[in-house]
């Protein structure tokens, strides 16, 4: 590996607990993250891709420690963010930021866009009030809003120029990592297109690295460098983005990505069909949790957990009978 | 060209707000044939669900709402019958796909009393012979287990299975024409690919007319005969989808192809389309897709275009001054 990574992720597991039933409910285990290891690179867009609940949501936000993993370390420039405490972990906050989903519930109604934008300049102490002021407004102009946003509350706005408050909001504190969590798909195609060329081009001007999550394929195949696809909680596949597209090794990577519709219809997808659906997290397959859908299913798929290992330089694969 | 099994004919709905009467859809004029997949794409709030939902009569009963034009089907213009009437058609010739599964099942009754209703109601079966049947449609949606399945409920099944369910309900009556408003979009990409595709077994097995509503370019490019693109409550563009694909001639179509960043190429340059679809209430007198067009000339911002072929074509309708311009220089 060249430089020292970023962000490194180690074994991180959760396991949430819920109850379930009528009338008796019972306590229930969910095993959200089952021992996902990763590392980021500087400069670097890691895509996190997968279907719903797999649990690709959860390892963004036990990055940030918005939920405290169950175990595993998180690492950030070397620096353990699992063992921080409370001022070590503000501290690493103004680095790390996250972008959510949905523009519309993950901004304060009742915050201005000063208020909202000023505030964690406050909150870290960071510069005096004339000097936020003037770090709002050229945030906002590095996001495409118009200067007069600054007195304007978030209803005023259309669900992309919310997407770019979201975005100025985590750029305020001058981050050096942004987690953003499915970053555009509450967004139409054409103004999707804007939200990612604007991504892009801050990632450039502001030597930002990324972790990616979003479960549309076209889009990590633009905006990341390399890409980990995650099933049930655990990592299936990792290496870079052309090769994992062009030469997917495990059999739900080239599920995947060949019932993702291209609009091509020359290319029309050959509905190659995955049988079955994904099953729940409270109670996994044995073994591969893939195995029951998976076509190369063979005794030892049902019984043993697939070790993580390098299958080529860069490529990681969880499988035991990789392409 | 065969004869079309349904027939929309300027169809126009407009919305009362505050300040006068606006269309959401405007003088939309379709026609689908048996056995042919249509899809109407376009971006949110461009009117693609208002269509399918003032054709099946679902929008005459909602306040402040006013739809004009003709829906022909077979003989009848569905626009002139009366609820009753319209009742003994939608649900039977005509059914509809909702986008969530989630919503459109009612939670506290059983799948199969909701499978069978529609059989009960049209057909005049006994709960019993419209059990039996339900069973067989829940087979045809390749459910697992149906007879079982019969008696659960809507939360005991997944996302993917509950869209099946309403798939069944839907063709309980054999219906003549489908519309299928957003039926992957809440789904996962396996399980969407594997909805589209019992969709279109059936679509060609029963031999109705399919209507989708998707957003989904790469969805289209999958299931479509034909294509039509919405902007702004408007059709922009109509079109074989080969053809929509590989030459789309309205600059919308183009823009938003080129917006699209693929899975199975690498996406050398994206194009976003800059600014935003206009509220309704303040939309563009004539091309509205002028303010956002890099092709705008002053005839854009004057006149209203109409929907039309170019000389010498048949089947690819455009609405655009600039191209359908171009294209008669050329020709002569």
């Amino acid at each position: 590996m060249s430089a020292a990574p970023i962000l490194e992720v180690r074994d991180l597991r959760k396991v949430f607990t819920t109850k379930r039933g009528f009338p008796n409910p019972q306590t229930v285990h969910v095993q959200a993250i089952d021992g996902v290891s990763f590392a980021v690179r500087p400069g670097e867009s890691f895509g996190l891709v997968g279907e719903s609940g797999c649990g690709k949501s959860t390892v963004g936000r036990c990055t940030l420690q918005l939920i405290p993993p169950t175990s595993g370390e998180v690492f950030y420039k070397g620096q353990s963010i699992t063992q921080a405490d409370r001022r070590d972990l503000n501290r690493l906050r103004q680095e790390i930021q996250i972008i959510f989903q949905d523009p519309y519930s993950s901004l304060n109604p009742r915050l201005s866009v000063a208020r909202m934008l000023s505030e964690p300049l406050r909150v870290h102490g960071v510069c005096d009030r004339a000097e936020a002021r003037e770090r709002v407004r050229e945030t906002l102009n590095d996001v495409g809003l118009p200067a007069d946003a600054y007195w304007k509350f978030p209803h005023e706005f259309s669900g992309g120029q919310r997407q770019r408050l979201a975005i100025a909001r985590a750029l305020i504190l001058n981050p050096d990592l942004i987690v953003a969590d499915e970053p555009v798909s509450a967004l139409d195609v054409s103004i999707q297109a804007q939200i990612i060329l604007k991504l892009k081009d801050l990632k450039a001007s502001r030597d930002l690295s990324f972790v990616f999550i979003s479960h549309d394929l076209g889009i990590v195949r633009y905006f990341c460098e390399r890409i980990a696809v995650m099933y049930l909680g655990r990592l299936v596949e990792l290496g870079p983005v052309p090769d994992i597209f062009e030469n997917p090794r495990h059999p739900y990577t080239q599920a995947l990505r060949d019932s993702s519709p291209v609009p091509d219809p020359a290319k029309k997808i050959t509905f190659r069909k995955l049988e079955g659906e994904v099953p729940s997290p409270i109670d996994p397959p044995s073994g591969c949790h893939f195995h029951p859908r998976c076509p190369k299913c063979t005794a030892i798929c049902r019984e043993q957990i697939p070790e993580w290992r390098e299958i080529a330089p860069e490529r990681y694969i969880a499988c035991h009978h990789p392409d | 060209m065969a004869q079309p099994i349904i027939s929309i004919r300027n169809l126009t709905t407009a919305f009362k707000l505050r300040s006068g009467w606006f269309p959401a859809v405007r003088d939309v004029s379709l026609d689908v044939e048996r056995n042919e997949t249509l899809c109407l794409v376009g971006e949110s709030g461009c009117g693609k669900s208002i269509t399918a939902m003032s054709a099946m009569g679902l929008m005459r009963t909602v306040k402040g709402c006013r739809v004009t034009g003709e829906v022909w089907f077979e003989d009848l213009d569905l626009t002139k019958l009366d609820e009753h009437a319209m009742r003994t058609i939608r649900g039977n010739r005509l059914a509809m796909i909702f986008q969530e599964p989630m919503t459109s099942l009612n939670p506290v009754l059983p799948i199969g009393q909701q499978v069978g209703e529609p059989l009960m109601f049209h057909r005049g079966m006994t709960r019993h012979e419209a059990d039996e049947e339900a069973v067989r449609l829940l087979e045809l949606v390749k459910i697992p287990d149906a007879r079982r399945r019969l008696n659960q409920y809507p939360h005991q099944f997944s996302g993917g299975m509950r869209q099946r369910v309403m798939i069944a309900m839907a063709l309980a009556c054999g219906p003549d024409v489908l519309f299928a408003d957003e039926p992957t979009t809440a789904l996962d990409v396996t399980i969407q690919s594997q909805v589209l595709a019992l969709l279109d077994e059936i679509r060609e097995e029963h031999a109705f007319a399919l209507v989708l509503i998707t957003h989904d370019m790469g969805v289209v490019a999958t299931i479509a005969d034909r294509v039509a693109v919405m902007y702004g409550g408007e059709i922009v563009e109509l079109a074989k989808t080969s053809v929509l694909f590989k030459s789309p001639r309205h600059p919308y179509t183009e823009a938003l192809l080129k917006a699209i960043p693929r899975s199975d190429q690498d996406t050398k340059d994206l194009c976003a389309i800059e600014g935003q679809v206009p509220p309704i209430y303040d939309m563009p007198p004539a091309c509205r897709f002028a303010p956002r067009c890099e092709l705008r000339e002053e005839i854009c911002v004057e006149e209203h275009p109409d929907l039309r072929t170019r000389r010498g074509g048949k089947t690819h309708l455009t609405r655009c001054h600039v191209r359908n311009r171009v294209s008669r220089r050329s020709a002569a």
